[in-house]
């Protein structure tokens, strides 16, 4: 056991480090031979050396009660990962898709080229008949405006419907409802003279239909989404062994991971930054906490 | 015991209000070459009073090591670092995946190949998993991380490394002929050595935090940067106690050893490092505990 006024000076060293820069050359040898000293008695060993931390709101005193406390949630988070196959079950799924990508690629990249130039083809079709289409639509206008100045009666009811579809069509987008958004929009371009009915027949009649994906590459497109969909389920068992662990020990997130953290320290021989109690109540209880915070 | 006191309240009261600063320690004192309210915003090249103070060894073939001698602010006012500097094109780096059934971390510098000639921690984690992408063996691990100022070091099928920031990886994940990667935080130096903002003065992240750092990097000749600091105010032996450098500190470390880009990876009681030297024998830093990922260098 280090003797005590040993580790005050260990400890004295330690805490007044920020003065040597700024105090001149005689602090800067009072600590040097302060901490030469202590290390020298020490035999640099530490392991017997307990200097406390600063306790706060994060780093708590692990005193008996608490180590108990960190072992529930230790145990607590530990069921957790290992729920139902847990985490290792997850990643063996992940590695089974892995394995199978490199022919998943393989056969996505032998269609990819011919799907994606197919796809550009249709696209710059569907780009000029939208432009067609965009010079019909104007003209519609352009003769219901001119129809519209001649009778303002019919004017006003058009107002009237307008606004009415514009509440409609405001609901519609809030909600999301892509269906509704089309079939307002339609109605609503009725008022202007505008049909959008047979837009769509007249792009697939110059085009004909969007290119199918080709099965291959959907199946590619299945396998990453699976592997995130695997990562998401992996990261959220993690996140909910904290949340167990610090529930269950009474601890914050936090408290609950510094714990954790300097209880390794303790039980795997960074024995610094402790008080003779701490070491002393994980000493007590080392082999079940190295049950969790192997070395 | 009064007076101690008292002289430890006005070292405290100074060092509060002066700006935190680097300095190399040799045989005739100590030699300033950063400050924090003067710190540059991109390092163009190495810092010569740093290059100059790293005494390097020679490794075994594509492995240099050295060491270093700092004087930080606080805890860090005795920092030693330990340099490796690691040519990929004598070496090949692979990441090796270290979790156990039990979905616990498992792997340590023991798990290392027979071969290795150099190997360290690799990443970040929380409790169990790596944080972020992981491509170990050329099979992909996980999914990449979302999250300001993250860093991803990757290695093709033919050796080459690379280091990239954390959001073009969407794209670059689907490249097929990475062999290995991993994505770590934060990142110290991006694009060609410039410091991240938010790691500039006014910081925006937790810049005064001391603790035993560790990071990775790569230099203008492509060779790959690795740094670890050690508390050195007594001797290795006490080498392993988690304080050190803060978050600028390591990334003006970084620019100042010459790395274009760098990230830290995860530090305090995991860090571990080894490297083989010129004769054949193994030197080893040691951490603590086990981690879920392992950055390893093996003859090519």
């Amino acid at each position: 056991m280090l003797p005590r006024p040993i580790a005050f000076v260990l400890l004295l060293a330690l805490a007044a480090a920020p003065a040597n820069a700024q105090l001149g050359g005689l602090a800067k040898k009072m600590k040097e031979k302060a901490m030469q000293a202590a290390a020298e008695k020490a035999g640099l060993d530490t392991k017997n050396a307990p200097t406390p931390p600063t306790y706060d709101d994060v780093i708590l005193e692990l005193t008996a009660p608490r180590v108990e406390a960190l072992l529930k949630g230790l145990g607590a988070s530990q069921a957790v990962l290992t729920a139902n196959g847990g985490i290792p079950a997850i990643l063996k799924d992940r590695e089974a898709i892995e394995a199978k990508m490199p022919a998943l690629e393989e056969r996505a990249n032998a269609v990819s080229s011919g799907y994606y130039n197919a796809r550009n083809r249709w696209s710059s079709c569907e780009n000029d008949a939208q432009d067609a289409l965009s010079k019909k639509h104007e003209d519609e206008v352009r003769k219901a405006t001119a129809a519209m100045i001649a009778n303002p009666a019919a004017a006003a009811e058009r107002g009237r419907n307008a606004s009415t579809y514009q509440q409609e069509l405001a609901k519609a987008v809030a909600s999301g409802d892509s269906i509704a958004m089309k079939k307002v929009a339609t109605d609503y371009y009725k008022i202007w003279g505008v049909d959008l009915s047979k837009d769509e027949a007249f792009i697939a009649a110059k085009c004909g239909a969007v290119p199918a994906k080709p099965q291959a590459m959907i199946e590619l497109d299945r396998a990453n989404a699976r592997k995130d969909s695997l990562d998401v389920k992996a990261r959220a068992i993690e996140t909910r062994a904290i949340l167990e662990g610090s529930k269950v020990s009474g601890l914050t997130e936090q408290q609950f991971a510094m714990a954790r953290e300097r209880a390794q320290m303790a039980v795997t021989g960074t024995r610094t930054r402790f008080s003779k109690g701490e070491l002393a109540v994980l000493d007590a209880r080392k082999s079940e906490l190295l049950a969790y915070l192997k070395p | 015991m009064i007076r101690a006191a008292a002289l430890v309240l006005a070292a405290a009261f100074v060092a509060a209000a002066e700006p935190a600063t680097l300095s190399v320690r040799g045989v005739n004192g100590s030699t300033a070459w950063w400050q924090e309210d003067r710190a540059p915003v991109r390092w163009e090249r190495a810092h010569p009073v740093v290059t100059r103070a790293v005494a390097w060894h020679r490794g075994a073939p594509g492995v240099e090591w050295g060491e270093l001698s700092l004087e930080a602010g606080g805890e860090g006012w005795r920092t030693r670092v330990i340099i490796a500097r690691l040519d990929p094109r004598r070496v090949r780096f692979d990441v090796q995946w270290g979790v156990d059934s039990a979905a616990q971390p498992a792997w340590s510098l023991a798990k290392a190949p027979a071969n290795v000639r150099f190997a360290v921690n690799a990443g970040q984690f929380t409790a169990t998993l790596p944080w972020g992408w992981v491509v170990a063996g050329g099979q992909e691990r996980l999914g990449p991380g979302r999250g300001p100022l993250s860093s991803a070091f990757i290695v093709d099928r033919a050796g080459a490394v690379r280091v990239v920031d954390g959001d073009t990886l969407s794209a670059i994940r689907r490249e097929t002929d990475i062999a290995a990667a991993f994505q770590s935080y934060p990142s110290l130096l991006t694009g060609d050595g410039t410091v991240p903002v938010a790691l500039r003065t006014p910081c925006a992240i937790n810049c005064t935090h001391r603790d035993a750092r560790l990071a990775i990097g790569l230099d203008r000749n492509g060779s790959v940067l690795v740094a670890l600091t050690r508390f050195d105010a007594g001797g290795e032996a006490l080498g392993f106690i988690p304080l050190g450098l803060t978050v600028p500190e390591m990334a003006a470390l970084m620019g100042a050893l010459g790395a274009r880009q760098a990230m830290l990876l995860d530090g305090g009681i995991s860090a571990q490092m080894l490297v083989r030297d010129a004769r054949g024998a193994v030197r080893t830093w040691r951490g603590v505990r086990r981690v879920p990922l392992g950055l390893v260098a093996v003859p090519r």
